[in-house]
C-alpha cells in the first residue's frame, strides 16, 4: 500500500488535496499555487492600483489575517500602501483573543492597525445589544446588528484614515453561503451588490475588494497551518442564531458530495448578477449620522435607536416606571 | 478496549482528545467520516504536519484536527 499522497508537480508528500481540482500539492507547491491565484486576483480585476492605500479589514480570523499578510507582501512590487482596521464589537471571550493574534502577525510583518470600538461608535458593546435584542425575542438577530454596525465602523474609519479600497477577508465560502441567504430571502438587491468589487455609489464610501473571492475556506486555514500564521480557535457565541450556520453545513456537505459545486454556485451568481437590475444608485446622507446612506436614517442609526428604546424601557421598568414610547421600528432587509 | 487495528489518538478541534480504533490502512479521510465530520470542514495534521485527507494514517498516529469552520 502506497500510503502516502504525492504532490503531482515534484512528487513529495502531499499536503493539501484539491480536490475541484482532482490534484494533490505538497506545501511548498500549495503556497505557490494559492498565492498565484490571490495575486491573479489583484491583477486580472485591477482591484488595487499603484499608489492605492488600502486599509484591510482585519478581525484576527484565519481569512482577514490572510489578506493582511499576503496584501502586505503584494505591496512592494504593486506599489500600494497596507494598514488595518479592526473593529471590537465588544463581545467578552472572544473577540480579545482574536485581537490579540491579529497584534501579533501586524507586529511581525510591519504593518499598522487601527482599532475602532463599538462602545465609542455606538455607545454599547455587541453583549450589550444581545441582552437587549433578547428582550425583544431576537426579532432582529445579533448577526444583523453586528454585520450593519461592522460595515459602518469599517467604512468610516477606512474613509477618515485616507484609505482608497478597503480590502476584507470573504472568501468563497462566505460569497456561496451569501448567495444562498439571498436566494432565501428573495434578496435580489443583495445578490448584486455582492460581487468581488464593490462599487462606491458615495464618495464618502470607500470602495470594498475581496482578494480571497476565489479562495475556498478549506484552502485558506491550510495555507495559515502551513505558513505558521496563528489564529485562536474561538468562535463567536453568537454564530448559533445565524442562518448563515446551517446553510455553510449543507454547502460542505454537497461540496464534498459534487467536488466543485462552490465554483459553479459562484458562476451561477455571477450570471444571475449580470441579468438582474443594478441596485438604485442615489445615495442620501443620513439625517442622525451624515454617512450615506438609501434612506433618509441610515440602518445603524435605525437599529441603534431600536437597541438603546429597549434599553431605555428596561431602566424605566427598573425605576419603577413602563416602558413607554419604546421605539418598535419594523426592521427592513438585510 | 482492545484494537485489532490502528489505534490513532485525535485532537479535536483542541476541544477533546479521544482515541480512535481504525482498521490497518485507514485513512485520514476515513477518520474524519468515522468521527461524524465533513472532509470538507476539517484540515488534519498527523505527527505535526498538515496531511491530505487521502493520506493512510501511520500506525499509533497523533492527529489533529483543525476546524474550518470558525467566525471571523
Amino acid at each position: 500500500m502506497g500510503g502516502t499522497a504525492r504532490c503531482f508537480v515534484c512528487g513529495r508528500r502531499a499536503s493539501v488535496y484539491v480536490s475541484y481540482l482532482g490534484e494533490y500539492l505538497c506545501p511548498e507547491h500549495f503556497v505557490e499555487y494559492f498565492e498565484r491565484r490571490v495575486r491573479e486576483t489583484l491583477v486580472w480585476f485591477r482591484l488595487v492600483e499603484r499608489g492605492d492605500r488600502v486599509a484591510v479589514a482585519v478581525s484576527g480570523g484565519k481569512d482577514s489575517l490572510t489578506t493582511l499578510y499576503l496584501m502586505r507582501k503584494f505591496s512592494e512590487e504593486m506599489d500600494f500602501e497596507v494598514f488595518g482596521v479592526a473593529v471590537d464589537e465588544g463581545i467578552a471571550g472572544y473577540r480579545e483573543y482574536k485581537l490579540e493574534a491579529l497584534r501579533s502577525l501586524a507586529r511581525e510583518i510591519g504593518v499598522d492597525v487601527h482599532v475602532v470600538t463599538f462602545r465609542e461608535l455606538f455607545g454599547l458593546t455587541l453583549d450589550e445589544a444581545v441582552a437587549a435584542l433578547r428582550e425583544r425575542g431576537f426579532e432582529v438577530k445579533p448577526c444583523t446588528v453586528c454585520g450593519v454596525f461592522r460595515r459602518y465602523a469599517l467604512n468610516r474609519a477606512a474613509r477618515e484614515l485616507g484609505a482608497t479600497k478597503l480590502a476584507t477577508g470573504h472568501n468563497l465560502d462566505d460569497e456561496v453561503q451569501v448567495f444562498a441567504m439571498n436566494l432565501i430571502k428573495a434578496h435580489a438587491d443583495g445578490i448584486v451588490r455582492e460581487g468581488l468589487v464593490t462599487e462606491p455609489a458615495s464618495e464618502r464610501l470607500v470602495p470594498r475588494i475581496k482578494p480571497l473571492y476565489f479562495i475556498p475556506e478549506k484552502e485558506v486555514l491550510a495555507y495559515t497551518l502551513i505558513k505558521g500564521i496563528h489564529t485562536p480557535f474561538v468562535e463567536c457565541p453568537y454564530i448559533v442564531y445565524a442562518l448563515r450556520h446551517p446553510i455553510r453545513h449543507w454547502l460542505n456537505e454537497v461540496e464534498d458530495e459534487e467536488p466543485g459545486a462552490k465554483y459553479r454556485v459562484l458562476a451561477f451568481k455571477e450570471v444571475l448578477r449580470n441579468a438582474l437590475p443594478p441596485p438604485p444608485k442615489e445615495m442620501m446622507l443620513c439625517r442622525i449620522c451624515g454617512e450615506p446612506t438609501s434612506h433618509p436614517v441610515c440602518r445603524a442609526c435605525e437599529l441603534k435607536s431600536y437597541i438603546l428604546s429597549t434599553r431605555a424601557g428596561r431602566d424605566d421598568a427598573g425605576r419603577g416606571g413602563r416602558a413607554a414610547g419604546v421605539a418598535r421600528l419594523p426592521p427592513h432587509p438585510g | 478496549m482492545a484494537c485489532s487495528g490502528n489505534r490513532v489518538v485525535v485532537d479535536i478541534f483542541g476541544r477533546e482528545v479521544r482515541e480512535v480504533c481504525l482498521e490497518e490502512g485507514a485513512t485520514v479521510r476515513d477518520l474524519i467520516k468515522a468521527l461524524g465530520l465533513r472532509v470538507s470542514e476539517v484540515v488534519a495534521a498527523v505527527n505535526g504536519e498538515v496531511v491530505a485527507e487521502d493520506e493512510v494514517l501511520p500506525p499509533a498516529a497523533r492527529v489533529k484536527l483543525h476546524s474550518v469552520v470558525s467566525g471571523g
